[in-house]
């Protein structure tokens, strides 16, 4: 069965009973049941008519006994603010129809100069538009209740960035958005960022594809707030951008929750490297401490014999020496061999012992001076000449003096015991290093036999292992100064070079 | 006028006989030995020493906590103290009980006129009875 649509109700509102009568023959002959039409001779019937609700389009003849004019049509749209208004005027009053139709009024048409078709297509279209109209009118009802109530700030701006629309929630971040610039939407965005705003505002108009973007915004109160927004383009029929939606929202409460995260991640990664390194520090102290707990033991268990040694030395002396020369002799070396171990056994215990460096500035020349006024009983003793030239500008190093005048002494009291008198220069001089600018402070230990010494070889030949062992414990402490220590020999003739970084 | 009395005390046997001997050899000290801690007071407080010398380093009670045991017992007050020791500072010396100051220490190896040079020191600080 076919369904078909419900007649459209029409009320022709007309004093002239003879015109009503044609247009309601004209409607319900001409038109086959599409309309059914109520007839009404003055404005109040027609109120009465419109107040039920049944009317679908209503014909107006402005000029009625009881309202005439453009008040006639505005009494009815406020009736029936909803129902489409088709006026019928007189070629009189064609200028009021037209002013009733900017006010509202679908369409108007002058009386004896339409047929029943016009009349028909006439109040078709205005049945039809007022429909859009509702429907336009329901959409901007549901868009501006979406955008009063959601939290999101929307913002609706043209293709130049001027201000077409800002949702109430703009209020918290910028204050009344009646009070905002209608020129310029970026002047409210931090100086810093504006300008990249503007960029991207431009890349979006230009390619029609929205982005997202993150700005600062400095509010009324003068806190500055993070925003973060999404736009989307609205474009004209040719396809080129005519507005742009904004929608943001303010990130500051994440972008400070960031940059803790952030900050703490650090100051964990940090405090991991710190503690990483005590705990290297720790392990490297440990490892020192046994070195030197095992280096003292082993002290202690080589110096327990040795003084028993001595004092074996001592008791024979004396009643040995009135009978044997050669045991005379003997004992002497037992001593000497005794007094060897022991300044191998401290400096054993000087390159092991974990102390702490106390590091200052020193003069070289100084230490020098210290270390040959320690050895000087052996150099009288010994019958050792001294020749001493410090150069005058040498910078002051940054040195462990105690470790240095060790290493001094060490290398002055062997020189002495193997010489069997002579000369023992002593130098300090600059030299350019291998790296351009730098400069390194030579110290020359230089022994020189007397030609006639009686040059133990005996005793220079168990000093080898001796030398080779005090060298490498000199080079050692040395190192830790940024110096090296080198030994050569030649012609009876020993030279120690050490160098240091200045 | 009577000898000197020398109390030598070392956990090495050989090092208290040899000093022993030593010192004895001089005709000037008249020398009782220890190798033990728990032995020293009680020989302190018999042989009533001028002169103790004292090795530091020695197993179960060490030279320091010696030293103070002897200062502390009213009878022994006035013997004077001289420490023995195989260490090299006075730092790991005084890192053994603490008791060092004021007393001369003695480095291994010393020979014995080195030893004596020190006992005499020592005695000369104090009048003999």
């Amino acid at each position: 069965m076919e369904m078909t649509e419900p007649p459209t109700n029409i009320l022709v509102v007309e004093d002239e009973s003879g015109f009503a009568s044609v247009l309601k023959m004209l409607l319900t002959d001409g038109c086959r049941d599409r309309f059914s039409v109520t007839l009404a001779e003055t404005l109040s019937e027609a109120l009465d008519h419109l107040r039920t609700g049944t009317i679908d389009v209503v014909l107006l003849d402005l000029s009625l006994p009881d309202k005439t004019g453009l008040e006639t049509y505005e009494a009815v749209a406020q009736a029936a603010p909803f129902v489409p208004v088709v006026v019928l005027s007189g070629l009189s009053d064609e200028a009021i129809a037209v002013q009733a139709v900017r006010e509202g009024a679908q369409d108007y048409l002058v009386k004896g100069q339409f047929e029943h078709r016009l009349l028909e297509r006439a109040i078709r279209y205005a049945v039809e538009r007022k429909r859009i109209e509702r429907k336009l009118r329901e959409g901007e009802e549901f868009f501006r209740l979406i955008s009063e109530n959601v939290t999101d700030m929307i913002a609706v701006v043209d293709a130049d960035g001027r201000r077409i629309y800002n949702s109430p929630s703009y209020c918290k971040l910028l204050g009344e958005p009646s009070n905002l610039s209608p020129v310029d939407s970026f002047e409210d965005i931090l100086p810093e960022d504006r300008d990249n705003i503007r960029n991207v505002f431009r890349d979006v108009v230009s390619t029609g594809r929205g982005c997202r973007a993150e700005y600062r915004v400095r509010r009324s109160d003068g806190e500055l707030r993070h925003i973060e927004s999404q736009s989307n383009v609205i474009t004209d029929s040719s396809g080129l951008t005519e507005r742009v939606v904004l929608v943001s929202r303010d990130v500051s409460a994440r972008v400070r929750t960031e940059n803790e995260l952030r900050q703490a991640l650090a100051d964990a990664r940090r405090a991991h490297e710190q503690l990483h390194s005590a705990q290297q520090r720790i392990v490297q102290a440990e490892r020192l401490e046994a070195v030197s707990t095992f280096a003292a033991t082993v002290a202690h268990e080589v110096k327990n014999p040795l003084q028993t040694i001595v004092l074996g030395i001592d008791y024979l002396g004396d009643s040995i020496a009135s009978q044997d020369e050669n045991g005379v002799i003997i004992l002497k070396r037992m001593a000497e061999a005794v007094e060897r171990a022991d300044a191998f056994i401290r400096g054993l215990l000087e390159f092991s012992t974990h102390r702490k460096r106390e590091l200052q500035e020193h003069d070289m020349g100084e230490l020098l001076t210290a270390s040959l006024a320690a050895v000087e009983p052996e150099l009288c003793s010994g019958n050792v000449k001294l020749v001493r030239e410090f150069c005058d500008d040498a910078p002051l190093l940054r040195l462990d003096a105690r470790p240095i005048k060790h290493v001094l002494v060490t290398l002055l009291t062997h020189e002495i015991h193997c010489m069997g008198g002579g000369v023992i220069a002593v130098r300090t001089f600059l030299r350019d290093g291998i790296e351009s600018g730098k400069r390194m402070l030579m110290v020359d230990i230089e022994s020189r036999p007397n030609p006639g010494a009686a040059h133990d070889t005996a005793m220079a030949r168990k000093m080898d292992a001796q030398t080779k062992f005090r060298l490498m414990v000199s080079k050692k402490v040395l190192e830790l100064y940024g110096g090296r220590v080198d030994y050569a020999a030649q012609d009876r003739v020993s030279r120690y070079t050490i160098s240091f970084n200045t | 006028m009577r000898k000197k009395r020398i109390l030598v005390v070392d956990d090495e046997a050989s090092i208290t006989t040899l000093l022993q001997l030593n010192l004895e050899k001089t005709g000037d000290y008249t020398v009782r030995t220890a190798n033990r801690g728990e032995e020293v007071l009680p020989a302190v407080r018999e042989f009533k020493p001028d002169v103790v010398v004292l090795d530091v380093m020695m197993p179960g009670m060490d030279g320091g906590m010696i030293a103070e045991k002897i200062q502390a017992s009213p009878d022994c007050r006035n013997v004077s103290l001289i420490f023995l020791t195989a260490a090299v500072k006075k730092e790991e010396i005084e890192a053994c009980g603490g008791f060092i100051g004021g007393f001369p220490y003695v480095p291994k190896p010393l020979n014995i006129k080195g030893v004596i040079g020190v006992i005499e020191q020592q005695l000369a600080g104090r009048k003999l009875g």
